[in-house]
């Protein structure tokens, strides 16, 4: 076992340093040096070549790939061209409030599959499960920034329950556990969620009504338990895997996702970062995110693998 | 002949199909006014939807209508070169993987590994801007991304196609590699290859419909995602302009499901294995 584990990692480190790599040499190919960002066309005569001196962008491509790699190894994320501050400065916070957006719309999210789903099940056949599913496909279909932009239509501007956007309403500086933040969570919340639910919803019921064929459903039954107890105690817990296993993918599904919600909702995160560094030709903070991104994903899969060990050891055995 | 009633459901996604279909190949007769170019004088700018404009206008009077018309045809082209593209990419490299094995798949597996890793949407758009702003680079942008899913599953399924007792029949007989994988391994992948075309057609609108969103998209065409790029932009949902927020992304929507349904309904048909939505 620990051979596996031993090799997943340094698969994981592999394919950071891979990351890094391609990240490095997909911003190079991009037009435009990030001098141009600074002074504007109406420069006079040698002003850009100096900058482009100073700042070392005359070197050649490998002396500063190998400086580029050995600043990560460092902590250090570059420098951005466009707000004249180290990159870390700009993005600490926003990896936060990243998270704040991120972590309670995946829990609300599973908590709708992991209750809603078996009653769905249990309840098979009959028109509410027709209806749910075609929502959740629905959900799925439409652009999550649409599915935003037509909550903040209903919800924001017809019936002014929630403000338009942002995470805080301006200059309160209220703290991430105040109503005013709440009020502002909600909608982009429970938009975020519906999106993030179709995947795993489905997988997990096609998993459960599989179950239901299987003798040990029957077993139970004989002993004489009810409907709702066998669905959610036996045939949950065995449907449960491909959760798990599909995680990395969802997780990569879901950061996709993070872009639109924080660009239709303002919401201060890295996603919106990412957007306005490209618009704005900030490649230091487009690179550094992009490579925080990746490890992210990177990181979620190789737990998940790891994790995955745990319950089914025979994955192992390769 | 059995008698098969087909659902409601697959019955109305075949139809949504049809009538966007005939929109994009029909849209000058269809549409009443010219999407873009110089707009018709005797409009306003964002007015609700009326007789002379059934969706009404733009920030700059143009109609709406037209303009999703159109946009029908654009965004469903990109989609199907897309998923043409990745569907095409990916079933190569998936044979590939499963027929030959050894280092020739891991290297492809390790390609598609990869690309699993990466943030998908972000690389997407600085590939489109490191390409040029075009459809063309569009389509090969998202193509790059989408055959990632095809190929694991055609080389899984070509893995399993192989050991068939027909397979080494044909080899013990001298016929070549190439032969082996056209005539005898790829025909049993067709069903499931139409299958991931038409999830891939959904995926593909729904992630071009985002990056014309986020303003990253073809500079000179007029998708559904660029429309709604423009409503947002020019402040269309803060003066509450539903009539042009609502009818693109609902196309999508419609379309898209439609194509999901259409694919589900389809795989039951073929028997193809219950396939994960990418």
């Amino acid at each position: 076992m620990y051979g596996y584990l031993i090799k997943r990692l340094c698969q994981g480190v592999i394919l950071l340093f891979v990351l890094a790599s391609v990240t490095f040499f997909l911003f190079e190919a991009l037009p435009g040096n990030p001098v141009d960002v600074m002074i504007g066309p109406g420069a006079p005569h040698g002003v850009r070549e100096a900058l482009i001196a100073r700042f070392g962008f005359d070197q050649p491509i490998f002396t500063r790939y190998t400086k580029y790699l050995n600043n990560l190894l460092h902590g250090d994320l570059g420098w951005s061209y466009v707000y004249f501050q180290p990159v870390e400065n700009i993005i600490k916070d926003k990896l936060i409030y990243t998270a704040a957006l991120f972590l309670p719309s995946a829990v609300l999210a599973y908590a709708f599959v992991l209750i809603g789903i078996p009653f769905i099940v249990l309840k098979r056949g009959s028109w509410l499960e027709k209806i749910t599913v075609q929502i959740i496909v629905l959900l799925r279909s439409s652009p999550l920034f649409w599915t935003g932009i037509f909550a903040l239509l209903i919800f924001s501007i017809g019936l002014k329950w929630f403000p338009l956007g942002g995470m805080r309403t301006p200059g309160s500086g209220s703290s991430l556990l105040s109503v005013d933040f709440l009020r502002h969570l909600a909608l982009p919340c429970l938009v975020y969620a519906g999106y993030l639910v179709g995947l795993p919803a489905l997988l997990l019921k096609e998993r459960m009504e599989a179950d239901l064929a299987k003798p040990y459903v029957d077993v139970v039954r004989a002993k004489g338990v009810r409907s709702s107890v066998i669905i959610y105690k036996h045939v949950l817990k065995n449907s449960m895997l491909p959760i798990l296993t599909t995680a990395g993918a969802i997780i990569g599904i879901a950061l996709g996702g993070q872009l639109a919600i924080e660009v239709v909702f303002s919401w201060p995160g890295l996603g919106r970062a990412i957007v306005k560094a490209i618009q704005t030709r900030d490649f230091a903070i487009a690179q550094a995110v992009f490579l925080i991104i990746g490890m992210m994903v990177v990181f979620a899969n190789l737990l998940v693998d790891l994790s995955y060990v745990l319950v089914d050891p025979r994955v192992t055995h390769d | 002949m059995k008698k098969y009633r087909v659902s409601t459901k697959v019955v109305f996604s075949l139809t949504v199909l049809i009538v966007f279909i005939v929109l994009a190949i029909f849209a000058e007769v269809i549409a009443p006014y010219r999407p873009t170019g110089t707009a018709d004088r005797s409009s306003g700018i964002f007015e609700k939807p009326s007789a002379s404009h059934f969706l009404g206008t733009t920030y700059i009077g143009r109609d709406v209508f037209s303009q999703v018309v159109f946009g029908t045809r654009v965004s469903l082209l990109i989609g199907l070169a897309t998923a043409f593209l990745s569907t095409l990419i990916g079933t190569v490299m998936g044979l590939l993987a499963g027929f030959f094995g050894g280092r020739v798949e891991t290297l492809v597996m390790r390609t598609v590994d990869f690309f699993y890793a990466i943030p998908s949407r972000a690389f997407i758009i600085i590939l489109v801007i490191a390409l040029g702003n075009s459809v063309l680079a569009l389509i090969l942008a998202m193509s790059a991304m989408f055959w990632r899913s095809p190929t694991r599953v055609v080389r899984a399924e070509t893995m399993i196609l192989k050991k068939n007792d027909y397979v080494e029949a044909a080899r013990a007989i001298g016929v070549g590699h190439f032969n082996i994988v056209v005539r005898h391994i790829f025909p049993n992948l067709v069903p499931m290859v139409l299958v991931y075309f038409a999830i891939t057609l959904g995926y593909a609108m729904i992630a071009e419909a985002t990056i014309s969103f986020l303003g990253f998209g073809a500079v000179n065409s007029l998708s559904w995602g660029k429309m709604l790029n423009l409503a947002f932009q020019t402040g269309g949902l803060s003066r509450g302009a539903w009539w042009w927020i609502v009818p693109p992304g609902l196309c999508i929507a419609l379309f898209v499901n439609s194509i999901f349904n259409l694919s589900t309904w389809l795989g039951g048909m073929l028997k193809v294995q219950r396939m994960s939505t990418i």
